[in-house]
């Protein structure tokens, strides 16, 4: 057996590198599918990585005693009812909303279906760029439609598996959407696209078209939200915080800044896809 | 036995050679083959030693091309730091076509094998088959973002311009191609458009969304003529050199030349904006931004390929100007709203200039335009409209008039220092003054009996400044108008003498003898004097003229150096300045008479309760479309004792039914209210209810 390195790789690296010719002279269409055939491969995998930590999980809890469960329970319910009490007072404000604005003949937003999604994989090489989500055709998922965590926007959906989802983070570099600056009196609009996941930097996303004379407030968190103009995110959705420090540009008509996305991002397990009832045009332009 | 010799027959070829002829024929082939080798070689040596430089010279030139990008405009500001004229993101979205190479050809074999299908004949032209698939690829593109952008309640159908295109491919395939020029001109609402094409429209490099800076004007209309407007040409080339930022991008062309080896051809420019009018104009050097570049280097189809070197913009400086906005607003809102008795607006303009340092605080002129309609492709209908109400002319420096009854003042002072008239001299003033064989009336039929310096000022004798004026003599009286500056060219900077603002007349005419014989060919007559001394006749002078006369002379002094440019530690500059030579009971009888007109007189509707004001009126008679009009002017300082502001208004009657203080007084009223609110706001009397002015 031949003791040279170079000898030994000699094999292995043609048979590698053979593959990758094949893989770029084959013709796109089966591309695609081979793509969607290894995703749809490893996704019952995925799933029962992800089923067996919540498995975990369980017995973790399950291992409580019982009065702690108990109070738990109690205070859970009375935040339920806290929450009934909320929705009902919401139910009659967007019940009025809707009046005035039919009497406006104001464009309606559009309504979306809430899917809510456990995270199947997070991997840690795209930790901020990427997640896959348990949640797929199947159940609805479109691709391009909002993913948010609560009142907080993770992202939107990329790529839609028979059941799982591909979820691009806002802190990827693909990731776009219109903002308000919360307290900005005059409300513009800036851009918020997420940043390049770069080795120890903090990730980040970029908020652009800042009006030149916007000054954040000082020793206050300036909130970065959606503006539900663009008929993607509903309109309030926090997508992070602006630093305090701004850029110039050279134009000197705005200046840039930089968005810290919302700390939940940091350890999602659980996600809302917010599906429009209505198909929208970034589904087919996607 | 010896075997006979074989004959030789002669006929035969030697077949095989000898070795001398073969050596001979291999060492012709060597020779050959090396002084071909030779010569290739040396071809080669003087291709790429002698001739390397210039070869890569030529390539760099071919491949290399340098976009010029001009500098954002500095803003402009109020004296109270309001912006006047500001930059805007325009967005707009582009198809970078270099990265569309594959669909296009694909697209054009498509067009080709449909056209052969139809007619197999006739063989296809191949470059109209690009073109139309370059067409076809970008309107599918647009379609895209038609789709992005249509609402339920508004459809976009966007189209390609297939000219556009061509020119774009032909001229500036540097650049990528834009298909929407202003997200905010497809729908009223920008921000929902901007926003639904990020958020609906995949994030690509094909299609992009950029963004342009233009002009914008927070206060639309307000200021027009002071600030002017900037005008868009599609690359520096297109400025004809003489601008500001044209010869900034001029002196850096020449620097990137040397630098990156770059040929004639090889710049390209962005769109610039260059001042056209007022400020924009005569600033433009300070306003333009330095230009930045960014080095391309393009592949085979004229597409950039690698950034080679760039170098950023940067913004021109910022101009404060002494303009206060809220007052130069209400100017113009109360300009706007005089109408003769029969509703008809009327033309005008309206000045207030800050006595001790001369800055002009606002400089109104009526009808005026939108600069920000200017911006882009200006309307021919809208271009046409502003012709026709003649809103072009800044009146405040361009409107050239006859002072009227404003300029009694400088009779008066003209009179008191040559001995003419003593302050309280009292004239005997009846309903004419007979000059020749003319009688030259009083504006009341009984006229005003016994009458001072002080009563002339309060009611506007004409009659005691005609005695006055054939006392004191046409010769005082201009050389009066003369120190006094009304016929000098105004807004001119005292250090460089460079005008700061260039829509100033030049026209002004102070009457002399000297003047009407050259004017008319005729002589002075007695009642040229006596008209003079009313300022009428020959007289023609600007608004900004008088408004600099009355600041000169609430001061005590002969000149007011105006400028438009705000400085808070400013000193008045004494270039030609004295003072007016008038003894402290001769100037405080001229206080006292001006503030009792405010009071009493012909400046009533001036009076604002609280404030001490000194004005005087004027209705002078002029033609328009040749017929006799009056213009109505009122002009003053306040507060009276110790004068800050003085003011200046002069509206263009329609016909003779415009008076000074009634037409011209509710105006300046208007700038002192607003004055008063940013000086004084405490003594600012609660806002009454709009009068209409002029009725």
């Amino acid at each position: 057996m031949s003791t040279n390195p170079v000898q030994r790789l000699r094999g292995p690296l043609v048979v590698l590198g053979l593959i990758f010719g094949t893989w770029l002279i084959l013709p796109t269409a089966f591309r695609i599918f081979t793509r969607e055939a290894f995703a749809e491969f490893q996704a019952p995998a995925l799933g029962l990585a992800s089923r067996s930590r919540e498995l975990v999980r369980f017995w973790e809890l399950n291992s409580r005693d019982t009065e702690e469960l108990s109070a738990a329970g109690r205070d859970l319910a009375r935040a339920e009812a806290g929450l009934e009490l909320r929705l009902r007072e919401l139910e009659s404000a967007a019940s009025e909303n809707r009046r005035l604005r039919s009497m406006l003949a104001a464009p309606t937003p559009p309504e979306f279906r809430t899917i809510v999604a456990r995270v199947a994989v997070r991997e840690s090489s795209s930790w901020w760029t990427r997640i896959t989500i348990r949640r797929g055709r199947t159940d609805g998922v479109r691709p391009g439609c909002p993913v948010v965590f609560g009142d907080c926007v993770v992202g939107r959906v990329a790529a839609v598996h028979v059941d799982t989802s591909e979820v691009e983070l806002i802190t990827s570099p693909g990731f776009r959407c219109s903002a308000f600056i919360e307290g900005d009196q005059s409300n513009r609009t800036v851009l918020v696209t997420g940043e390049p996941d770069l080795p120890f930097t903090a990730p980040s996303a970029r908020v652009t078209f800042i009006p030149y004379e916007y000054t954040p407030p000082a020793g206050q968190v300036v909130r970065v939200v959606t503006t539900g103009l663009g008929g993607l995110y509903p309109r309030g959705l926090r997508l992070g915080t602006l630093s305090p420090e701004l850029e110039e540009t050279p134009q000197g008509a705005y200046r840039n800044g930089t968005l810290q996305p919302a700390r939940e991002l940091l350890s999602l397990r659980e996600v809302s896809v917010l599906v429009p009832t209505e198909p929208q045009p970034y589904e087919e332009l996607r | 036995m010896i075997a006979p010799k074989p004959d030789r027959d002669d006929s035969s070829v030697t077949l095989v050679p000898s070795a001398r002829s073969n050596r001979s024929r291999v060492l012709k082939l060597t020779i050959i083959g090396a002084a071909g080798l030779t010569y290739l070689l040396l071809g080669l040596v003087y291709r790429q030693l002698i001739q390397g430089d210039l070869f890569t010279n030529q390539h760099e030139r071919q491949i290399r091309h340098a976009i010029i990008i001009p500098g954002t405009r500095g803003r402009i500001y109020d004296r109270n730091g309001y912006i006047l004229a500001d930059n805007r993101v325009r967005m707009s979205v582009n198809i970078d076509l270099g990265k569309l190479r594959g669909p296009i050809l694909r697209e054009q074999r498509r067009l080709n094998l449909q056209a052969k299908a139809v007619n197999p004949s006739v063989k296809p032209d191949l470059e109209a088959l690009l073109n139309q698939a370059r067409l076809n690829i970008v309107q599918g593109l647009l379609d895209k973002v038609n789709r992005a952008l249509s609402t339920r309640q508004k459809p976009i159908n966007l189209q390609v311009n297939a000219k556009s295109l061509a020119v774009h491919i032909r001229d500036r395939r540097t650049f990528p191609f834009q298909v929407v020029a202003d997200l905010g001109a497809v729908s009223k609402n920008t921000d929902e458009m901007f926003a639904r094409f990020v958020e609906q429209m995949p994030n690509d490099d094909v299609l992009r969304l950029d963004h342009e800076i233009v002009r914008y004007y927070p206060e639309g209309e307000s200021a027009a003529h002071i600030l002017g407007y900037v005008r868009e040409h599609k690359s520096v080339e297109d400025t004809n050199g003489t601008t500001g930022a044209a010869q900034k991008a001029a002196d850096l062309r020449t620097q990137l030349g040397d630098k990156y080896n770059l040929g004639i051809n090889s710049f390209t420019s962005d769109k610039v904006l260059t001042g056209e009018r007022g400020i924009e104009l005569t600033f433009e050097g300070v306003l333009a931004g330095t230009s930045g570049y960014q080095i391309w280097e393009r592949n085979i189809m004229g597409y950039t390929r690698k950034l080679l070197g760039r170098k950023d913009p940067k913004q021109g400086s910022h101009i404060v100007l002494s303009i206060d906005k809220d007052i130069q607003r209400a100017a113009e809102q109360l300009l706007n709203s005089v109408k003769d008795p029969y509703g008809r607006p009327l033309n005008g303009a309206a000045a207030m200039i800050d006595v001790e340092t001369g800055e002009i605080l606002a400089m109104a002129t009526a009808p005026s335009f939108d600069p920000n309609r200017m911006v882009g492709r200006i309307s021919s209908e809208y271009y046409d409209d502003i012709s026709d109400r003649g809103g072009w002319i800044n009146r405040a420096t361009q409107g050239l008039y006859p002072p009227g009854s404003t300029f009694k003042l400088i009779n008066a002072i003209a009179g008191l220092r040559c001995g003419a008239v003593r302050y309280d001299s009292v004239l005997d003033c009846g309903p004419f003054e007979m000059i020749g064989n003319r009688a030259y009336p009083e504006h009341t039929p009984e006229g005003y009996g016994p009458t001072d310096l002080e009563k002339m000022l309060i009611v506007s004798c004409n009659v005691w400044n005609y005695q006055v004026g054939m006392r004191t003599g046409i010769e005082r009286i201009a050389a009066e108008a003369k120190r006094f500056g009304l016929d000098e060219p105004l807004l001119v900077s005292p250090i460089d003498g460079l005008a700061e603002y260039r829509e100033i007349a030049r026209g002004m005419i102070i009457p002399s003898p000297a003047v009407k014989q050259k004017r008319e060919g005729t002589s002075w007559t007695q009642g040229d004097t006596a008209n003079s001394s009313i300022g009428q006749g020959l007289f023609r002078t600007t608004p900004l003229h008088m408004a600099a006369f009355i600041a000169s002379f609430a001061r005590n002094e002969t000149r007011t150096n105006l400028t438009l440019i705000h400085d808070p530690g400013r000193q008045l500059s004494q270039k030609g300045n004295e003072v007016t030579g008038l003894t402290a009971m001769q100037r405080s009888t001229f206080i006292e008479g001006m503030a009792r007109c405010v009071e009493e007189g012909t400046a009533k509707p001036v009076e604002i309760p609280g404030m001490r004001i000194a004005a005087k009126t004027g209705t002078a008679e002029y033609f328009r479309d040749g017929q006799k009009a009056h213009l109505a002017w009122t002009l003053g300082f306040a507060p009276a004792d110790n004068p800050r502001v003085a003011f200046v208004v002069c509206i263009e009657g329609e016909d003779m039914t415009s008076w000074g203080g009634a037409t011209a007084g509710p105006v300046a009223k208007g700038m002192l209210l607003a004055w008063m609110k940013r000086e004084m706001p405490a003594a600012t009397p609660a806002e009454e209810p709009e009068e209409e002015p002029g009725q």
